[in-house]
């Protein structure tokens, strides 16, 4: 029965893959290529193997985890074949990647993932380091290669490409922040009588990131980006804790940090094209155009290789709901919605459904993470919040994303099979 | 310990919530404000090149269709092989006017995977574009486009027993604006068909009815005076009959009777012949005037009944032509004779407008009478074709500028007409400044009109 369901989901996958490049290479060129086995097959056994690693070293975990990820993944690598068809290789490169990383942490977790409390300042201070140490050149003034936002040009001689940081440092950060308050929530319950003092020790946390990540906001300007750190610090004190006052202390900071970002001249040009991206100029090019696309696709899309989704600017990355909304429609858009609303909905059911402290702070940290990225990048899209050029997990072009959110995918999964006790 | 955790995720569901309903506002309700924006290049994009469905003639002249881009897929370059005699009707790709323009959405392709097109598809419907086949004679419109290659004009010419639309030239064709039937010049004598009929229908005079022959007619009750061309009676006698005056175009027998057939029934025949209404086809646009409607003015319906407040369209008083010719009924005139599938079958006939009876059949033999004097004796007889009998009436109509218009009206062969044709040459070009029907468009009539008999 089990067997069936996974072999289910697997072969849905890869369907969609396979079909959905079929119906880009009938829009685009009116005949199939050979992508759509190789699509078909590369999908089919990237997945197949990350089922059978979870067989092996997590064979309690939930399959709400795993579906709604795959049908992602597979839904961003056909909107990136339709884009940029050179851009499709390389991300199925990616996805293999990414699995492959899934089942090592499969395989090194497999001694039991609260291996990674006592390591939490380590993961947290790696992660911090990881989203604002690549910006500090930037900072100096000194570099001045990396023209937008979070994205970093990384060369070897004449070999350039661009990488973000962000998302793998944020799954990092997750992590060890939830290390770091679980295990001080413990301590706190061995040692009664530290009361208050020890939940100060939380909100220090919060003010630490805060702190750590300003020059972040400084050097981008993406507000966006650098408040779902600073709501993600929050919320994971607050889980940890139940201190409703790691909330309060978030939002101050948050607000704190949005007066001190309107020195910055990078974050008011965000602010700008976010208010008025019709008459931004370049700075607005790629919410203007998106906004376009949206509008153009209206309820059911223009079909997939049937729109001009190219005239978004960055739109395998930065931009890829645009394009989503463009050739899919409001129906596609809401699908995807439906589809990160249940991977959020899946990992925070293994929260809650854990019994061990750090076991269920971090999936919960992990499930938000995953989720404030998605509201970041789809708001801002919308213009509820101010525009970000944060890699979406699953579905945008890039290695990093892509590999941060099997990492959390492969935690996840980790924990969801420990919930169901020891075997 | 799970209070916070649930606490945040409600919030986070609530953050989901939203989107659905931004997605929902910016790609449904606000969704045409985006479509539409000036900045939307798809709007363009999506024009420019698609595939659109074959115009030709009902005789199988290919006016324009759609070549595939060799370069890139789905794109397809608009080909128009027919030239520049076909220019002014079927327009271009990125014209309001024309055919192009006004059948861009019937002749479109519909393979755009759009969900209701998909639907459209799995019932079985074809959605390769619809192929548009109109009435135009390739031949008559590719001559005519010839000879007024060197003068200002327009033509239009109709059968006049169907109202299937033959030609519709317009000179200069740079830039491409459609003028035979989609604009309106001073008609002046042309006019005199119509209070001609009114007054014969009507048995308010006959043809040999007798009208004083003066130079000029004080109007009474009026302060205007008519006056012949020329200032000289029409004869050389003290009376002239209806049929000299109407042979040689003298106004004041017309003005007079305008005022005796009276403004409402006036009304009532300009109306019939389409003045007011106009054609009815869809490349037309403003509705053709007399210039007497419901006027309580003498002076005004007397100079109304001579044509000289008339405007007019080419391709409407072919369709006047044609109500003499067809012994009193009007076939409205059409173009679209048949959309056709991809294949060139024939899917669907629009079905030729109802004919009415304006005259009644004696009327119209009568003023096709006169009308066959007129090119046999009277002012049209520059529109002479050898071995054929034509009938016609010749204007010449000023704008408020004072600038001549020259009109010829008519239709050939006499006994069984095949061919209704009105020719309108505006100042300049070889004729210069000063043209009047007789001499400007009559020659242009004859022309045609040969070509057209000589060939049936």
């Amino acid at each position: 029965m089990r067997l069936l369901t996974e072999a289910a989901w697997v072969a849905g996958s890869a369907v969609v893959a396979g079909l959905g490049v079929a119906l880009v290479d009938v829009g685009k060129t009116g005949q199939v290529t050979w992508a759509v086995a190789v699509v078909f097959l590369a999908f089919g056994c990237c997945l197949a193997g990350l089922v059978a690693a979870v067989r092996r070293w997590a064979p309690g975990a939930s399959s709400f985890l795993l579906w709604p990820t795959a049908l992602l993944v597979a839904l961003g690598l056909v909107l990136i074949y339709r884009i940029n068809p050179m851009e499709a290789p390389i991300q199925v490169w990616w996805i293999v990647a990414g699995v492959v990383a899934a089942i090592g942490i499969l395989l090194t977790l497999r001694w039991g993932v609260e291996r990674l409390m006592p390591v939490g300042y380590w993961l947290a201070a790696g992660g911090l380091g990881l989203i604002v140490l690549p910006f500090v050149p930037r900072l100096l003034g000194g570099e001045s290669e990396s023209p937008h936002g979070l994205w970093l040009t990384v060369g070897w001689g004449n070999v350039n490409f661009m990488v973000q940081p962000f998302g793998l440092g944020a799954v990092l950060l997750a992590v060890g922040l939830a290390g770091i308050h679980s295990r001080w929530a413990l301590e706190s319950v061995s040692n009664r009588g530290a009361g208050r003092l020890v939940a100060n020790r939380d909100l220090l946390v919060v003010g630490a990131v805060w702190v750590t990540t300003l020059p972040l906001l400084w050097a981008t300007g993406d507000l966006t980006a650098w408040a779902v750190l600073v709501v993600l610090s929050a919320t994971i004190a607050y889980a940890a804790t139940g201190d409703s006052r790691a909330v309060w202390t978030g939002l101050s900071l948050l607000g704190i940090g949005f007066v001190i970002g309107l020195t910055s001249s990078r974050m008011r040009e965000t602010l700008q094209v976010w208010l008025d991206p019709f008459s931004a100029g370049d700075a607005g090019a790629g919410l203007k155009e998106s906004l376009l696309a949206l509008g153009s696709g209206h309820l059911s899309g223009s079909g997939l290789g049937m729109g001009e989704p190219e005239l978004v600017p960055r739109a395998t990355s930065d931009w890829i709901l645009a394009a989503l909304g463009e050739e899919l429609g409001l129906a596609g858009t809401v699908a995807v919605i439906v589809l990160y609303g249940l991977v959020t909905a899946a990992g925070v059911g293994v929260s809650i459904g854990s019994r061990d402290l750090f076991s269920k702070v971090a999936a919960a940290a992990l499930s938000f993470l995953l989720c404030l990225m998605f509201l970041s990048a789809a708001g801002g899209l919308q213009r509820l919040l101010p525009p970000t050029d944060l890699g979406l997990p699953f579905l945008a072009y890039g290695g990093i994303p892509l590999l941060a959110g099997w990492l959390a995918m492969a935690l996840l999964v980790r924990i969801s099979h420990e919930e169901q006790g020891p075997l | 310990m799970n209070r916070p955790i649930r606490r945040i995720a409600l919030f986070l569901m609530v953050g989901m919530v939203v989107l659905v309903a931004g997605a929902t506002w910016h790609q449904l309700l606000a969704a045409d404000r985006y479509r539409d924006h000036p900045d939307n290049r798809r709007t363009a994009l999506l024009q420019a090149g698609k595939e659109r469905g074959m115009i030709s003639t009902v005789g199988g002249r290919v006016l324009a269709f759609s070549e595939q881009d060799p370069e890139s897929f789905r794109s397809y370059d608009r080909r128009y092989p027919a030239g520049d005699a076909f220019a002014s009707v079927v327009g271009t790709e990125a014209s309001q006017g024309g055919l192009e323009g006004i059948y861009a959405d019937e002749l479109r392709s519909r393979r755009d995977l759009s969900v209701s097109d998909l639907m459209a598809a799995m019932f079985g419907e074809d959605l390769r574009p619809r192929g548009l086949q109109i009435t135009l004679d390739a031949d008559l419109q590719q001559r005519a486009h010839e000879i007024l290659t060197r003068r200002r004009g327009a033509v239009a010419a109709i059968r006049p027993d169907t109202g299937e639309v033959l030609a519709l030239v317009s000179s200069p064709g740079i830039p491409v604006t459609e003028r035979a039937a989609n604009a309106l010049y001073p008609l002046g004598s042309a006019f005199k068909i119509v209070t001609a009929a009114a007054a014969l229908d009507t048995e308010t005079a006959g043809i040999d009815s007798l009208f004083e022959d003066r130079a000029v007619w004080q109007v009474p009750g009026a302060s205007l005076v008519v006056a012949n061309p020329g200032n000289v009676p029409c004869g050389d006698s003290s009376q002239v009959s209806l049929l000299t005056s109407f042979v040689l175009s003298c106004n004041l027998a017309f003005a007079e009777l305008a005022l005796e057939v009276g403004s409402e029934v006036m009304d009532v025949y300009a109306a019939a012949f389409g003045f007011g209404t106009g054609t009815g086809l869809p490349l037309q646009t403003p509705a053709p005037s007399f210039g007497g409607e419901r006027s309580s003015d003498p002076g005004l319906l007397a100079s109304a009944g001579t044509g000289r407040l008339a405007l007019s369209s080419p391709l409407h008083m072919a369709t006047v032509a044609a109500v003499v010719a067809n012994g009193g009924m009007m076939a409205p005139p059409y173009l679209v004779a048949s959309w056709t599938d991809a294949d060139g079958e024939v899917i669907e006939r629009p079905g030729t407008p109802q004919a009415s009876r304006v005259i009644t059949p004696e009327t119209a033999a009568s003023v096709a009478r006169m009308m066959e004097r007129v090119i046999t004796e009277g002012t049209g007889q520059e529109a002479t074709v050898a071995g054929h009998r034509v009938a016609g009436k010749t204007g010449t109509g000023q704008d408020a500028d004072g600038r001549n218009h020259a009109w010829f009206v008519g239709f050939a062969p006499v006994d069984s007409p095949t061919i209704a044709i009105a020719v309108m040459i505006e100042p300049g070009g070889e004729f210069g400044e000063s043209v009047t029907g007789g001499t400007a468009a009559a020659p242009v009539a004859s022309e045609l009109l040969s070509y057209w008999l000589q060939r049936s």
